[in-house]
């Protein structure tokens, strides 16, 4: 795989300088030069800078993609505090509505964009997909700095037909980040805020090197900060890097890496019950290890020292175990992504894209747990735990869900524009991921802290390891390889002196998942009548034919007539490969599972004025087969294709050019959700028992998104002032459970130094604030799956499904902080 | 190494303590550490005599041919250079004073010179009053590529257009004179497609029913 990869790369370079060479062949003489200029009128030099404007304080900028799109630019980016996430920077946009564990960011949190969550979303980084590659979740603190992001798009409704991503029903975030500067430079930013955060980050540009052929940046950051709540922190090291090579005129080759290095402790979720007793401030216990609450019982051979034995916590007042013990919710990771590009112009007319990267990740997240000596888990059994002698005990121990990713791939696209009117873009998307999923338990001391939070000790001092044995307890143990692939091809047609435009794409992707279950141990035991060392479950796949059409209509310069229709697809999870139950024994849960896909069209206008930038777009999306929790048979409740659903509304946005020092943008999503089947809920009697969800709201999406920017820059002073309105949120498919509606304003100010000193050349400080006006709030929500939250008559009129509940995270309170960025080096 | 590690709160917060100082002692005392700018070259020192009137300055040769290609350079071969600060315009070759202002005024060739050139171009000044008019027109409409590969890759290069307009400023042909790669060139093209042009002033290239023009169009991602 990897050698033809690299044969292909070495041949398109080969042809790259050939192609270049040619090119120089065919430039005219200095007599046919000055023969045209006779006859020939020279209008002069323009220059054309970038999208990198101010308009509508960074939000907006001048689109022509048929289909919906929003874009934050660097002045965007600039308005919130450097640590945070690219949530974060997105907030504004229609369509958005996000909340992170609190302001710095870098914690994370969810996002939900027309009521998709991440893992029904696509989210790349220059373009390689970051999902996880197993359940497509996004975690947005592990991927960049602030400071090195150049855009952040969203393409609301669908992924492009050229986009790597099979878990994408909904549409794509898109990050990209800075090229490295054309001259030399060095940048320094110290960040101070509220909840002791504490950033340092620093970036050195090279500037054109090398004959002016070659730059690079390299930045490295560290953060910490405190919880706002409970007690617990965040470390995080960050380095991005960028080098770029000019090969010829119009080709080039660029990597981009970079790696994260982060170790969180976690946000305590709460039941709406506990948020409304307890109020937001409710977290992990914190007095364990106190006289009187003990972290460990004193083992005593022969007597049962039980750590699960709750107390009423003196902090809250209610029943509450060690468990809950704030230095055992632990959440280390660590990965890295490398993406190496050749943008390569083969002909005049033809422009080859292999985009080559890598993924890789470890980690996991860990949590306390209690477990009693005289029991087992998959078959192994826990022993004695405390060293006293005696296997009646139940002992405190810290289990995390570990995961190592390797997911290397590989995106390739040729453009023909085989006339001036006619384009056309063929491609492939080649991507092998291995993930391996492990669940190991690790002692705690007394201090009631894991003696392996990394879950990297192969100790059985360090380790629980499987009593008389030298390897592991593990709740879970398996490896699941995706092969992920795509070809797609799509046709650009110009007519009309290029006012309409013609874009139809069909795109084949496919997924493959071999699940190796690496549990019961007695499979992989040699000797045991189990044994069997290609223990592999059968692979499941997934594909669809996705096609896409598009129109777009240039009325004049300033107005654009746009509609669109694209297929999406989202494969299931991997979990739906294995199970574990009682007796370890992994299988497939569900073999009629089938990928979730969707139908989005859109249709829309755009104005793009000199003064004002606007776009208002209506959208449709009709999900089949969408994902949920069921009851499939009458002993299994899993991930199912649960029927359909619509997703349908109306997205605006509005962006003004500067004017008297100020800028203004605003946003509005209305949209419209509907379940179009009963949801099989439970079975009672043998037989299936259904919820009437047919017509209710889908959870977690809001009527109504609100946001504004106000942005004012005058004479080295900017401030920006952001307000954004979320609507009511149902959390229960039934709809009897709800979340209320808030508002928060973010704000900026800073100064802008332009003088120089010495080797300084400019220097910025800002204050941050968000959250503003202190607003208490449940922001996000743990699960999009709960049925009910009241008892609810089934649709057969007689079972009644009893309550569920899901768990929340709050917003975070106001929060201030401020930076200071310095630059040193030479000027553009 | 452990050390800097234990101490990079202080370490960090040292540094931007004092370049914060450093920052705002400059500013309020509007101390500016730069190095003494560089004085302008100065012109060739200027004579004032009593003498004889100067060589009167030879009358104007024909107006000058459009701008010399030197700003088209063909150098496809050349790695690009690196981006340097535009070179300030060469400084406009001193005229020799008028002698106006100590010789007895008279009818000074050099006033007789301008005369003479309007007298020889009002065409050309309409020619090149509809340039610039075509120039102003791309400078309005003028907008960097919004195609997603243009997002990603943020290409930057001078792309040369040609284009023919018809006496009522209709774009009648047009392409590429000197690519940039597809994603500039098209960025270009599309540029054009947007763009209204005047109608030729009834004396500029006459007799000709089309003209041609060529731009340069520089993009930089920004």
């Amino acid at each position: 795989m990897w050698k033809f990869s690299t044969a292909l790369l070495m041949g398109a370079s080969v042809l790259a300088m050939s192609a270049a060479h040619a090119q120089q062949a065919a430039t005219p003489t200095a007599e046919e030069e000055a023969a045209k200029t006779e006859t020939s009128s020279y209008v002069g030099r323009i220059e054309v800078q970038g999208a990198g404007t101010a308009l509508g304080s960074g939000y907006i900028i001048r689109e022509e993609t048929p289909k919906a799109r929003s874009t934050v630019t660097r002045e965007g980016l600039n308005n919130i505090v450097p640590s945070s996430n690219p949530y974060q920077a997105i907030n504004v946009l229609p369509g958005i509505r996000q909340d992170q564990d609190d302001a710095t960011g870098l914690f994370g949190g969810d996002i939900t964009v027309r009521g998709l969550r991440a893992d029904q979303l696509g989210f790349t980084i220059n373009g390689a997909p970051v999902n996880d590659s197993g359940n497509f979740a996004v975690y947005p603190q592990e991927y960049t700095d602030n400071e090195n992001l150049a855009e952040i798009f969203v393409t609301q409704g669908s992924a492009d037909t050229d986009a790597p991503h099979v878990g994408a029903s909904g549409g794509n975030i898109g990050i990209v980040s800075t090229q490295p500067l054309d001259y030399l430079n060095f940048r320094v930013a110290q960040t101070i805020g509220e909840e002791n955060l504490f950033r340092t980050f620093g970036r050195f540009d090279t500037g054109w090197i090398s004959g002016g052929d070659a730059k690079m940046f390299i930045s490295y950051s560290l953060s910490d900060a405190d919880k706002w709540r409970g007690e617990g922190t965040a470390d995080r090291a960050h380095v991005d890097g960028q080098f770029y090579l000019k090969i010829a005129d119009a080709s080039s080759f660029s990597v981009n890496w970079l790696y994260n290095d982060a170790i969180n402790n976690f946000y305590r979720q709460m039941s709406k019950s506990q948020y409304e007793t307890l109020g937001r401030d409710f977290e992990y216990d914190t007095f364990w290890g106190s006289a009187g609450y003990p972290i460990h019982l004193t083992g005593v051979n022969g007597v049962a020292q039980n750590e699960s034995l709750s107390v009423v916590s003196p902090e809250y007042g209610i029943n509450t175990t060690r468990s809950n013990f704030w230095p055992l919710q632990v959440n280390p990771f660590r990965n890295a992504v490398v993406n190496v590009k050749w943008n390569l112009q083969l002909a005049d007319d033809l422009r080859l894209d292999i985009e080559p990267y890598l993924w890789w990740g470890y980690g996991g997240g860990g949590f306390g747990r209690t477990e009693s000596e005289a029991g087992s888990v998959n078959g192994m059994a826990f022993g004695d735990l405390n060293g006293d002698g005696d296997q009646i005990d139940t002992i405190l121990l810290y289990r995390s869900s570990v995961t190592r990713t390797r997911r290397p791939g590989v995106i390739t696209k040729f453009t023909w524009e085989a006339t001036e009117d006619l384009t056309f873009k063929v491609g492939g998307w080649y991507e092998k991921a291995q993930h391996r999923q492990t669940q190991p338990y690790s002692y705690v001391d007394d201090n009631g802290v894991p003696l392996d939070v990394w879950a990297l000790s192969e100790s059985c001092n360090t380790v629980v390891c499987v009593d008389g044995q030298t390897y592991a307890v593990q709740g879970r143990d398996q490896l699941t390889k995706t092969t992920g692939y795509s070809f797609f091809g799509e046709g650009t047609v110009e007519l009309f002196d290029d006012a309409l435009k013609i874009t139809g794409g069909l795109a084949y992707r496919a997924i493959e998942r071999d699940g190796y279950a690496l549990l019961p141990i007695a499979i992989l035991t040699e000797g045991n009548p189990s044994y069997d060392p290609d223990a592999k479950y059968p692979q499941v796949n997934y594909n669809e034919l996705l096609p896409s059409a598009a129109v777009s209509y240039n009325l004049d310069e300033t107005s654009q007539f746009f509609a669109s229709a694209t297929k999406n697809m989202r494969a299931p999870s991997n979990f739906v490969l294995f199970t574990y139950n009682g007796a370890g024994t992994a299988q497939i849960i569900d073999d009629n599972i089938r990928a979730e896909t969707s139908w989005v069209y859109e249709a829309g206008y755009r104005y793009t004025g000199e003064f004002l930038t606007a776009s208002v777009t209506g959208f449709y999306n009709d999900f089949q087969d969408y994902l949920a929790t069921a009851q499939i048979d009458p002993t299994t409740k899993t991930t199912a294709n649960i029927g359909g659903v619509v997703i349908q509304g109306v997205e605006l946005e509005v962006g003004t050019a500067p004017w008297e020092g100020f800028t203004f943008y605003a946003s509005a999503t209305y949209t419209d959700s509907e379940l179009q089947d009963d949801l099989a809920n439970g079975v009672s009697g043998g037989i299936i028992r259904y919820l009437p969800t047919a017509g209710k709201e889908l959870t977690d999406t809001p009527e109504w998104l609100l946001a504004a920017s106000i942005g004012y820059e005058n004479s080295g002073f900017f401030a920006s002032i952001t307000p954004k309105y979320v609507d009511e949120r149902f959390f229960t498919l039934m709809n009897d459970g709800s979340v209320d509606s808030y508002v928060t304003v973010d704000a900026s100010l800073g100064y802008r130094f332009d003088e120089s000193w010495g080797m300084m050349k400019g220097a910025k400080i800002t204050l941050f604030g968000r959250n503003l006006f202190d607003e208490d709030y449940l922001g996000q929500i743990e699960s999009t799956s709960t049925p009910n939250a009241t008892s609810q008559l089934a649709t057969d009129g007689v079972y009644v499904f009893s309550a569920a509940s899901t768990n929340f995270t709050p917003g975070s309170p106001a929060f201030v902080g401020v930076t200071l960025t310095v630059d040193f080096g030479e000027s553009e | 190494m452990e050390w800097l590690f234990t101490w990079r709160h202080r370490i960090a917060l040292s540094v931007t303590g004092v370049l914060l100082a450093v920052i705002l002692i400059g500013w309020f005392t509007g101390v500016n550490f730069m190095p003494e700018p560089k004085p302008l070259p100065q012109g060739p020192e200027i004579m004032i005599s009593l003498g004889a009137p100067p060589e009167p300055t030879p009358p104007e040769p024909e107006p000058p041919p459009p701008p010399p290609p030197e700003d088209m350079p063909l150098e496809p071969d050349r790695p690009r250079e690196p981006i340097k600060p535009r070179p300030p315009r060469p400084p406009q070759p001193q005229r020799p004073p008028t002698p106006q202002a100590v010789q007895p005024p008279t009818n000074t060739p050099a006033a007789a010179a301008p005369t003479t050139q309007q007298a020889v171009d009002p065409i050309r000044v309409m020619e090149a009053a509809y340039i610039a008019a075509v120039r102003a027109q791309l400078e309005a409409i003028k907008r960097y590529p919004t195609s997603k590969e243009a997002r990603l890759q943020r290409p930057k290069g001078d792309v040369t257009i040609w284009f023919v307009l018809s006496r009522s400023g209709e774009v009648i042909d047009s392409g590429i004179e000197q690519s940039a790669g597809s994603i500039l060139d098209r960025g270009a093209q599309t540029a054009l497609t947007r763009a209204k042009f005047p109608p030729f002033p009834a004396e500029a290239w006459r007799g000709q029913q089309t003209h041609r023009f060529t731009a340069k169009i520089g993009f930089t991602p920004g």
